[in-house]
């Protein structure tokens, strides 16, 4: 049991973050200097991501299109476990589809798409498709 | 040469693959004011499988003499022309249809239609046409009838070439309502009549033009078999910023398509909208104010990406090179 509490207490352990999607998509753009992005809404994710509506309770997403590698920051809170399943592969399958593309581009950016990874804890799941992915996953991370 | 096709609204028909042409040798001239002249006899002219007309300019008269001999008045049981012209009762006649020329090949300024022109649209392109889809949600915000409320067709590293090949997890296709699908099944769906196409940019590299034209081909004719009665505005590549050419994708190239691109339009009766040109600077390159991604901004930054200016003036071109088309009927 201490074992168990020890792994979640270093891996943070929690389902909910201390604060909302849009603050930590906010803090997220400021400390990692990103510019000129473009803010989706839930109605949004259908055509560009393929998720619908009804999965979505809480979000925050945007884009920015300044280069061959795009930033990309999507965080979702699915409307239920199911919901959540779903979510997760549609970002798994819009990750897949960057890999796609950057692999037509240049390696550096395959590179960095290789590194990106769809972030599932319960009923959140989040991607950040960036070269700063690193550094945006720290911050999301810690709010968990 | 330009396909020239002229259509009066109301005149034209479709009959099995052939075009139906009023001849004007039976038509008066302008100047008539004869409102009881027998109706034009008809011309009927081939087709081609794509229902562009074969080696000939269909031309219709806005006499007001004329008239389509297959419309009918649905209520009258012996199928009579409800012309009042055609009988000689005719007492005031409503004005005549306005001429409609078609003219394929490269597109003229137009006055600016308004938003329904694009209603039955469908945008199709890269990451370039990514960026339009972007801004046209956000002009939606205020005015949901913008661009028509047309659909778009995007994916990022978009190609000719990978519109041709089969649907796998590792292909690059754009996605409908979250699916993952073949451009010509998507626009089926949509049921899209005015298909706007920005492809390219990622199939000319290397002065690449033959191959890029037969996939282009073989594109088109895959949306005609699924969608018949659609026209086709194919696009300019759009150009990159001065300091942004490569030796294998630089503008000369992207000209060089474009011209090839016009011609072909031309010659297969499609429209050429030359966006090139509403986009670039006295010197044929992006305009700094439009690009979103410069080059000197970083490593990863092409100098071809549109900002929302960019767009903005993309999307004002559309909207004022928009050639009017005869109604479709039945």
């Amino acid at each position: 049991m201490a074992l168990i509490m020890l792994t979640l207490s270093a891996c943070g352990g929690k389902t909910e973050p201390d604060a909302s999607l849009s603050s930590i998509m906010n803090e997220i753009l400021q400390k990692c200097g990103i510019n000129g992005e473009i803010e989706l809404e839930t109605a949004d994710l259908l055509d560009y991501y393929g998720i619908k509506s009804a999965d979505v309770a809480d979000m925050a997403a945007c884009v920015t299109m300044n280069g061959i590698f795009p930033d990309e920051i999507i965080m979702v809170k699915a409307s239920n476990s199911d919901a959540a399943g779903r979510i997760k592969k549609c970002l798994e399958n819009r990750l897949n589809e960057v890999l796609n593309q950057s692999k037509n581009y240049d390696a550096d950016s395959y590179a960095v798409a290789q590194k990106c990874k769809v972030d599932v804890r319960g009923e959140y799941i989040a991607l950040f498709v960036s070269s700063k992915h690193e550094n945006m996953t720290k911050l999301y991370n810690a709010h968990f | 040469m330009k396909s020239t096709v002229s259509f009066t609204l109301g005149f034209l028909m479709l009959l099995s693959g052939c075009t139906l042409d009023i001849d004007m040798n039976t038509v008066p001239n302008e100047t008539s004011t004869n409102k009881s002249e027998a109706p034009p006899s008809i011309v009927i002219h081939p087709m081609d499988e794509n229902g562009k007309p074969i080696e000939h300019k269909p031309t219709v008269s806005d006499d007001e003499n004329t008239q389509d001999p297959e419309v009918t008045d649905p209520d009258n049981n012996g199928g009579e022309t409800t012309d009042p012209n055609i009988d000689g009762q005719g007492a005031e006649t409503p004005d005549p249809p306005p001429e409609i020329t078609v003219t394929y090949g490269r597109v003229e300024e137009t006055e600016r239609c308004d938003d329904s022109y694009f209603s039955d649209a469908v945008f199709i392109g890269d990451s370039i046409s990514l960026m339009l889809s972007y801004y046209a949600r956000d002009q939606r915000k205020e005015n949901p009838a913008f661009l028509g409320g047309g659909q778009f067709l995007t994916s990022g590293s978009f190609s000719y070439r990978n519109a041709t090949l089969p649907v796998t997890e590792s292909s690059i296709h754009p996605s409908y309502q979250g699916e993952k699908m073949l451009i010509e099944d998507a626009i089926a769906l949509i049921g899209a009549k005015k298909i706007y196409i920005m492809l390219g940019m990622n199939d000319i590299a290397g002065k690449n033009y033959s191959a890029t034209l037969e996939n282009m081909t073989e594109i088109i004719s895959r949306i005609l078999e699924k969608s018949s009665d659609v026209e086709f505005y194919l696009e300019s590549v759009t150009p990159r910023m001065e300091d942004a050419q490569k030796e294998r994708l630089n503008n000369d190239i992207i000209r060089g398509w474009n011209t090839r691109l016009e011609k072909y339009c031309e010659e297969n009766g499609y429209f050429f909208l030359n966006v090139y040109e509403a986009v670039s600077d006295s010197n044929g390159n992006l305009k700094a104010e439009y690009c979103s991604d410069p080059v000197s901004a970083g490593d990863s930054c092409m100098g071809i990406h549109m900002t929302y200016a960019g767009c903005e003036k993309w999307v004002e071109y559309l909207y004022t090179h928009a050639p009017a088309l005869p109604e479709k009927k039945g």
